[in-house]
């Protein structure tokens, strides 16, 4: 058991929840990037790329925080923003800028809404959503909920949906500064990796130095004109890197000669600078070292604009540094503390978006990758309840029992994490997909739920889906005017799967055009800690990857789909007691008018979650056929890899406020079911039947990322019997094959609490939709909709 | 006659468990926290609180749904036991207590968690009323729950034939015997029947090997003396087949549903904070007793 209390952790985490409420932030990168761009006009763009990499790590502000034992932050590259417009000022332009929306809508047809699900993505507005993204915003993350509120009330006359509020809010609620650097930045574009998992381990192993001369081997070995240009590329960077980590030793040794800290620190500073000069060329050799050293690479790619950069699998790569350690009598406790310590600087302002990791599970050896490092870092994850790191505990048939206690454990402390991915489901799929062990085995969750393989897949590509409501209103809307016969419940399915199929098939298309917009993307920092790129030669986005894509595809809201599938089966087709002009009628008028049909859906339709056998096999059928549909396109001879999804992120909530009432009974504007959940509150059959529906999808060529959010009420599982219960569950759960799960586990009255008063809630961390996040960090229809859930369980 | 099947139920035997209730009981406790399990036959479950007065039940059967003066009353003795009132209900004030199943409704209903008994030990409760009031399909499930290879656990009141507790007993992995009260009169008074044939039949059971946990209802101002605390734990160290004790703190939850299911309104007592409750295992244990621990 860990305890933090009273301690070095306790105090750098009150530091941290400082900085990260202390305003507004506005970043340096522009500049440097900007500098850079105009003094290498007329290069390459590869090269001009790894210049302006240099540039920021050669001049971002080094920053060492009182205390900290592990040194690396974004706050150098960030200073408080002071010019900020009033609350009041940004009101009047935030209602200019709505009005102005307003009127360019009546002015055009054509910006009115037709499909709301691929009208909601054109927008930016899903970005107000939330807080760690939005990056330049003018107000802080609350005052924006406040203000869309306040637009709501302003606007209450009006037809405006509060997407189309965020989407008028956005591009004027900014801190405006480096015009011409951001313009520049946008020609190249500068677009560097993200939402990858680095081959930390290569560094790790071999120091950045021997990385150095490989490159510079390959350089001399070879005459081909774009190797060489790579080689270039990729030397400026390393070189900077090595500089950035050297420059940061002085940094600290400086702070040890100058500052006023007691005599410890002071030796502690000395030391870490000596870590910092080690780590700079030479490998690691201690945990202590590795951390710092992993934490160096880590940072670097965020300064130079990574997003949802993972660890991916931590507890593998680090284990022989946290094996030696032990071996050298260095005690449990010290290294418990290190990790405290990291998990918070994971948490700092500016770290880019949702950063994940991964633990346990099988090996590309085949053998176990369960060790008591796996089991610290749980701990750690319980006593820490930070939303970052996203973490994820792998399991398969043959995890030992005290890894399922440990991670009991973890979901109890009640922070929802760690969530968790079934190998038997993800290495098998992968190994249907193609790929060898060596992959297969090497499966991470990125950022949220997203699957890839460590240090091997360099990009996961938005490729499209196929939007459940979308495809069944098309169905509806043809059926009904007689373009489509449907004379019994198989006919209407048939053209649902033909039209869910139909849409796969064109995202492909769409895929491959996305796929085009890489051509001049190339980032020579991460291509360095990306598998084969040094040896082939190659950019990560130009084939130099030991993998290809994940081109992601995929469907979601399966409770809302399935409902309404079951619906229209049970009451059109079976018992005949509805028409298809009379149900789309109904939902035209949102209902109004047509209680009774409401109260019909609401008291006997046959949902999703509550095994019911023939409503989960509308959703298996559903189901199947994205699965298949996608993992076909993988024989058409594309270079990259389709892989499937279901995984909603809080779109559910989006696309809801924009689709109009649907055959279940759902309300206009009201959200969709999240992911691969039953509609909300529609689950009342208890845990085991929620997650016996939720077997009955069949997870064979689930390839990409799947979210199945699971609540339970605490006081369903207090004490030993209750843990007891939940491992059985859980248990249960993965050894008849399903894909992933995450718990939630606050309940209804604490969020409440948190929503009526979010000062002191600050600390309240929930799962939202395959990852964690502050309860007071999310917009407000979010939060309804969690409480929602929540309280359903109760 | 089956009123609830309750899936994941972590609090009645080990892991994870189904509970099926049985409807029917030989005795009346004023304290019956499951008084639908009284009933013999399905009945009409109304909510006040949760009616929106949105009045489809009147037009749809205005024989059993009445207004007086503003309060939406049902006349139960008409009701034929349709329910079709139910699936009208806007606010789910009105519910159906308690079905007809057959034995193999009830196994394919209690087989779908197979896997979770599996993975932590857990099985079957047949709980209720009082299982043995149907005593028949109560042997059937057991039997059939026997050769699907599902731990079982009754809950019982003891007041059954010695004979037909013999005939399961090699059916039943736990019992969850209920002990409500050690004086014979004080029982009379309470649950409507003595105790004698309770503490015979433990007596009975114990010396047939079975594996039993007390569970002891413990009632403000009725039962919460210190003689009968001395009383259950002395009754499980007289018996060898008693594994422990549970104490039941008393709670309100039966009240509501009496008036629900518009039975006599039952006596409201002071539900025990978690410190008196707390108290209560400490006097059982002083006395020697032991307190279970699943």
């Amino acid at each position: 058991m860990i305890t933090t209390l009273d301690s070095r952790v306790a105090r750098l985490r009150t530091h941290t929840d400082t900085i990260n409420n202390a305003g507004l932030y506005r970043s340096a990168a522009y500049g440097f990037i900007g500098d850079s761009l105009r003094a290498s006009v007329g290069q390459p763009i590869q090269l001009r790329r790894a210049r302006g990499i240099a540039n920021i790590l050669d001049n971002v502000e080094q920053i060492v925080f009182p205390d900290e034992p592990i040194v690396g932050s974004m706050m150098g590259l960030w200073t408080l923003e002071t010019e900020v417009p009033s609350y009041e000022d940004q009101k009047k332009t935030a209602i200019a800028a709505v009005e102005d929306y307003l009127r360019r809508r009546a002015e055009s047809e054509a910006a009115k809404a037709k499909n709301p699900e691929e009208e909601v993505f054109k927008r930016p507005a899903r970005w107000s959503l939330m807080s760690r993204v939005h990056h330049d915003a003018s107000l802080t993350y609350s005052d924006y909920q406040k203000m869309l509120a306040d637009m709501e009330e302003h606007f209450s006359g009006e037809d405006i949906k509060r997407y189309e509020i965020g989407s008028a809010l956005e591009p004027v609620l900014r801190i405006r500064h480096n015009e011409e650097d951001r313009k520049l930045m946008d020609a190249l574009p500068w677009s560097p990796c993200n939402h990858v998992g680095l081959d930390y381990n290569a560094a790790l192993v071999k120091g950045l130095g021997r990385m150095r001369d490989e490159i510079n081997a390959y350089r001399a070995a070879t005459d081909d004109a774009d190797k060489i240009e790579f080689y270039d590329s990729a030397d400026i960077v390393i070189r900077a890197m090595i500089a950035f980590i050297k420059r940061y030793a002085q940094t600290v040794r400086k702070a040890a000669e100058s500052g006023d800290d007691d005599f410890e620190r002071k030796q502690e500073l000395e030391m870490m600078a000596d870590i910092l000069d080690k780590v700079s060329e030479s490998p690691p050799e201690t945990f202590r070292e590795a951390l710092q050293a992993l934490w160096m690479l880590h940072i670097m790619s965020n300064l130079v604009g990574g997003t949802a950069m993972s660890f991916s699998r931590f507890d593998q790569y680090m284990l022989p540094f946290y094996e030696r350690d032990m071996e050298n009598g260095v005690a449990r406790e010290e290294i418990a503390e290190l990790l405290c310590c990291f998990w918070l600087k994971i948490n700092e302002p500016k770290i880019r978006t949702v950063q994940s990791m991964t633990v346990g599970g099988t090996r590309p050896d085949g053998g176990s990758g369960d060790t008591d490092f796996t089991k610290l870092c749980l701990e750690v994850a319980g006593e820490m309840k930070l939303p970052y790191p996203n973490i994820a505990a792998r399991v398969s048939k043959k995890t030992p029992d005290w890894l399922y206690d440990s991670i009991v454990e973890t979901i109890k402390a009640g922070c929802g994490q760690p969530m968790i991915l079934n190998d038997d489901v993800f290495a098998e799929n992968y190994k249907k997909l193609g790929y060898s062990d060596d992959f297969a085995y090497d499966y991470f969750n990125m950022g949220c739920v997203e699957m890839m393989i460590q240090g091997k897949t360099p990009l996961w590509a938005g490729g499209g889906g196929a939007g459940y409501m979308k495809c069944l209103t098309e169905v509806l809307a043809e059926c009904n005017k007689g373009e489509l016969a449907a004379d019994s419940f198989e006919e209407f399915m048939g053209h649902i799967l033909a039209k869910i199929r139909e849409a796969l098939k064109r995202s492909r298309e769409g895929a491959q055009k996305r796929k085009k917009s890489l051509e001049n993307v190339y980032d020579p920092l991460c291509s360095i800690l990306m598998q084969d790129c040094i040896a082939r030669g190659k950019d990560m986005f130009h084939g130099g990857s030991a993998g290809p894509i994940h081109m992601t595809m995929g469907a979601s809201s399966i409770g809302t789909m399935a409902d309404s599938l079951a619906a229209i089966k049970k009451f059109i087709y079976d018992e005949k007691r509805l028409t298809l002009s009379r149900l789309m009628e109904a939902m035209d008028a949102n209902f109004e008018g047509y209680e009774d049909i409401l109260v019909m859906l609401d008291r006997e339709n046959q949902c999703f979650g509550n095994d019911i056998d023939e409503t989960d096999e509308i959703a298996n059928r559903v189901f199947q056929e994205v699965t298949n549909t996608i993992f076909e396109l993988n024989s058409l001879g594309d270079e990259d890899k389709y892989v499937s999804t279901f995984f909603s992120y809080f779109t559910h909530v989006l696309t809801g406020e924009a689709t109009k009432a649907t055959p279940n009974g759902r309300l206009a504007g009201k959200s969709l079911s999240d992911s691969m959940a039953p509609s909300q509150g529609k689950d009342v059959s208890g845990p085991t039947g929620y997650l016996n529906s939720a077997l009955k999808l069949d997870p064979a060529l689930v390839t990409g990322g799947y979210a199945l959010n699971f609540k339970i009420n605490p006081s369903l599982t207090k004490g030993a019997q209750g843990s007891k219960a939940l491992k059985g569950l859980l248990k249960a759960f993965f050894m008849s094959g399903g894909p992933q799960i995450q718990v939630n586990f606050v309940d209804a009255d604490a969020l409440r609490a948190a929503q009526a008063d979010p000062e002191k809630h600050r600390n309240l961390v929930v799962r939202v939709g395959g990852y964690c996040e502050y309860f007071v960090n999310l917009d407000r229809a979010l939060q309804n909709e969690i409480i929602e859930r929540t309280a359903h369980d109760a | 006659m089956v009123f609830g099947v309750q899936h994941f139920s972590i609090h009645d035997g080990n892991g994870v468990r189904t509970n099926v209730f049985l409807m029917g009981c030989p005795l009346r406790c004023l304290w019956c926290h499951n008084p639908e399990g009284i009933l013999k036959t399905p009945s009409l479950s109304f909510s006040a609180d949760r009616c929106t007065g949105c009045g489809a039940c009147f037009s749809l059967c205005p024989e059993v749904h009445q207004t007086e003066g503003e309060a939406h009353i049902l006349k139960r003795e008409n009701c034929r036991g349709c329910f079709e009132c139910v699936a009208v209900c806007k606010g789910h004030a009105l519910e159906q207590v308690g079905r007809e199943m057959t034995l193999s409704e009830v196994m394919d209903d209690v087989m779908r968690d197979k896997r979770y008994y599996d993975a932590s030990g857990g099985g079957v409760t047949l709980s209720g009323g009082e299982p043995m009031s149907q005593f028949e399909f109560t042997k059937a499930v057991l039997e059939s729950c026997r050769e699907a290879g599902i731990n079982t656990a009754m809950e019982t009141c003891g007041v059954a034939p010695q004979a037909n507790y013999a005939q399961i007993l090699p059916l039943v992995d736990t019992f969850l015997y209920d002990i409500k009260e050690s004086d014979p009169a004080l029982h009379r008074q309470y649950t409507g029947a003595d105790n004698a044939l309770i503490l015979s039949n433990l007596a009975f059971l114990s010396e047939s090997g079975a594996r039993i946990i007390l569970r002891c209802p413990i009632i403000p101002g009725l039962n919460d003396r210190p003689a009968h605390f001395e009383f259950i734990a002395a009754l499980s160290k007289k018996h060898p087949g008693v594994e422990g004790i549970e104490l039941m703190p008393y709670h309100k939850l039966g009240v509501s549903k009496t008036s629900r299911m518009g039975l006599d309104r039952q006596e409201s007592y002071e539900a025990p904070s978690d410190e008196t409750a707390a108290h209560w295992n400490e006097a059982v244990l002083a006395a020697g007793g032991k307190i279970v621990e699943y």
